[in-house]
């Protein structure tokens, strides 16, 4: 599977409410789907991206974010998931913040440039575990839901 | 934004007048709307549309390309017609087939990917595309003015005027896929080519370029030309469900940012001391053009018939108000728009559109300022007072719900696992609301006033012991800067419809002759009057055009 950036975004989104975390985190994680997909193993960091959001340790890593942005520098182990988030933070909030030796630093920046689109191969598993976790956000079909949530008709040959 | 201080404007209509569901929902397009600022550009290029492939059957099947250049690009649309049998003719997202496809192509395509879309698109959401391609869509013919057309073609007429303008379009776009969705293009690869920038820039040229492709599709079948001034007014349709309401939901800044610019415009416009004789006349012609716009508009719905009956009562009144005297005194703008606040939103709304059309020397450099490049930011820096003080200042409005009453909870939007349409479920009879879609802002809103308490410190500190306040917190503070960015509703609330979120947004991409089918979804038209192929060079000056007598 060759997803868009976009189709991660939002799959990451809705499998972080699926899987039950802050929508805010979710945001942040759905965000951070560039970054992902930039980084030297995008499949090793979205398998273990996974693992980290399933466990909920996930939201640690947010959190070590912000305490860096407001206190200069916080704990994080260094992973390639938070390196990913890392990087989004730092694009969005344009500032620099280093990971390194189980710290994060923040500092001023002038500019920091997004990262560039570009597309991955992601395993099909992976892919599949990914939507599997989103589609729990999705709510089963019935008759009633079908003619009266939805809009327009079933038939349209005016 | 740029320039923003150097150009005199009056206040801004404050949030809390604009950002209402009632007023939203009575949107009209005008000059800013997206469909406009891109024939502007097409027509400043001297674009030229060619058509190298035609390879349609008699009867109106196969396949055909345009080309198109804009900012030093080229771009094709790839249009497939199959046929369809008329019991799966239907306008719903989960729908499966479709009386045409389209593929707005990154260049020119060569024979390969030619037949890779005919293959795909006619599959829409169950095929796989590339970045090659930038946008998907489909449309239905309108069955009636279709074969109305053909038939008068073939016998030798021109299609009846009257028709044309009750319907208005020969096809219905039922989707316009971008950014991403299914392996097309994502937007990020776009937004910096010159034509491009803007919103929806690419969808717009898409839906322009199909509607091309039905006039052609038409006169092809029925083997004559249609008169100019015909073809013109068959703009193309599009069937709207409430899919698209959350849009504005999920995008805060970039709803604030078109909102803030056609508030700005608005601002300008009523700022200029006095009318050139240029612009007196303009507007008095605009008059009349509404006039016949109103008495062409006529829909099935009583309720929103009523409104367009409302509107033409009301626009005499309008044109009374519109004096000369009016006109050639101080600030005349200023004063229309200020007396029309007595009459129905519907009425304001549209006198907001047309006080803007002569000025495009004034406003259409706004809307430069529409796009979004970050999205909302959270900033956990902000002192914790500071937030308290912003719930109070711009959030008070989601304060005032009593969501111990079951009217205000009364709605869910969820996403439905068939073919993931967005729906809309009755919370206290209904299987689901666990799963709701976060649309019930206000009372994520009010959840934060009252875990934020008298807490002190920053904000990264408050989210560290309350983690779910992440998103709406980010949200809220949004609104210190982007004071447009919320519906300033409560959009679970059994009143709620949302009809009015889709109108608004349909509106900014340059949609009219709304046709609203229930609260949830409506037909609209758009590019009606707009150029067609070989006049992109003529005047912008097409917003509510009619079909002259």
């Amino acid at each position: 599977m060759i997803p868009s950036v976009a189709e991660l975004q939002s799959s990451l989104l809705k499998a972080a409410r699926g899987m039950g975390l802050a929508l805010g985190v979710g945001e942040d994680i759905a965000t951070a789907a560039p970054f992902i997909l930039a980084a030297d193993e995008p499949n090793e960091t979205l398998a273990q991206l996974l693992q980290q959001m399933e466990s909920g340790q996930i939201s640690d890593v947010i959190t070590a974010i912000d305490t860096a942005l407001v206190d200069g520098a916080a704990t994080l182990t260094d992973t390639i998931e938070a390196r990913a988030l890392v990087a989004s933070a730092s694009y969005k909030m344009q500032r620099v913040l280093v990971l390194i030796n189980g710290r994060i630093e923040a500092t001023d920046a002038a500019k920091i440039d997004k990262a560039i689109p570009r597309r991955e191969t992601i395993d099909d598993g992976l892919w599949e575990q990914l939507q599997g976790f989103a589609a729990r956000t999705y709510v089963p079909a019935t008759d009633a839901s079908r003619l009266k949530g939805a809009g327009a008709g079933l038939s349209d040959n005016d | 934004m740029r320039d923003f201080a150097d150009i005199p404007q009056v206040d801004l209509r404050p949030p809390s007048q604009v950002m209402r569901l009632a007023r939203m929902g009575a949107s009209f397009p005008t000059r800013l709307s997206f469909l406009r600022t891109l024939l502007r550009r097409l027509g400043s290029e001297g674009a030229q549309v060619a058509r190298p492939v035609w390879e349609i059957s008699n009867d109106g099947f196969g396949h055909a390309v345009y080309t198109i250049p804009l900012g030093g690009y080229v771009y094709s649309l790839v249009a497939v017609a199959t046929d369809l049998p008329a019991d799966q003719r239907s306008d719903r997202v989960i729908a499966e087939a479709w009386d045409t496809s389209y593929v707005l192509y990154d260049g020119i395509p060569k024979a390969a990917e030619i037949e890779r879309i005919i293959a795909n698109a006619p599959l829409q959401e169950a095929g796989r595309f590339t970045e090659r391609d930038l946008v998907l869509s489909r449309a239905n013919k309108s069955v009636r003015l279709f074969n109305h057309c053909v038939e008068r073609l073939r016998g030798g007429h021109q299609p009846d005027a009257d028709m044309i303008r009750k319907i208005g379009y020969l096809m219905r776009t039922t989707a316009v896929y971008g950014n991403g969705k299914f392996g097309i293009a994502d937007r990020t690869l776009i937004e910096d080519r010159p034509g491009l920038s803007g919103p929806f820039m690419v969808e717009m040229l898409t839906v322009w370029m199909i509607r091309g492709f039905t006039h052609d599709l038409a006169e092809h079948v029925g083997g004559a030309p249609m008169e100019r001034a015909l073809k013109r007014h068959l703009g193309i349709g599009n069937a709207t469900g409430l899919g698209m309401a959350p849009f504005l939901v999920s995008h805060p800044v970039l709803l604030n940012n078109w909102m803030f610019v056609r508030e700005t415009a608005l601002a300008r416009v009523r700022a200029v001391e006095a009318l050139d004789e240029a612009q007196i006349i303009a507007l008095y012609a605009l008059l009349e053009r509404v006039a016949d716009h109103l008495s062409e508009w006529q829909v099935p719905d009583p309720e929103h018939q009523a409104c367009i009956e409302t509107m033409r009562r009301e626009w005499l009144t309008v044109a009374a108000q519109m004096t000369p005297e009016l006109l050639t005194s101080e600030r005349p703008v200023d004063a229309l728009i200020g007396w029309s606040e007595k009459l129905s939103f519907d009425t304001q709304e549209l006198l907001v559109a047309l006080v803007l059309e002569p000025f495009g020397e004034l406003v259409d450099g706004l809307a430069d300022c529409m796009v979004d490049p970050f999205g909302a930011q959270l900033d956990p820096l902000m002192d914790v007072s500071d937030l308290r003080d912003l719930l109070g200042s711009e959030a008070s409005w989601a304060l005032e719900y009593d969501f111990a009453d079951a009217k205000e909870t009364a709605q869910f939007w969820y996403v439905s696992e068939e073919k993931l349409e967005p729906r809309l479920g009755d919370r206290h009879s209904e299987e689901g609301a666990d799963l709701e879609s976060p649309l019930d802002i206000a009372r994520q809103v009010q959840a934060l006033a009252r875990d934020l308490g008298d807490a002190q410190g920053r904000v990264g500190d408050f989210l560290r012991a309350h983690p779910d306040h992440r998103s709406v917190v980010r949200r809220v503070q949004t609104l210190a800067t982007h004071p447009y960015a919320e519906i300033r509703e409560n959009l679970i609330a059994d009143t709620t419809h949302p009809i009015d979120m889709l109108r608004c947004k349909l509106a900014f991409f340059g949609a009219a002759k709304f046709d609203p089918k229930s609260t949830l979804w409506t037909r609209i038209a758009l590019v009606q009057g707009a150029p067609l192929a070989d006049e992109l060079d003529t005047p912008d000056d097409w917003w509510l055009a009619s079909l002259p007598a």
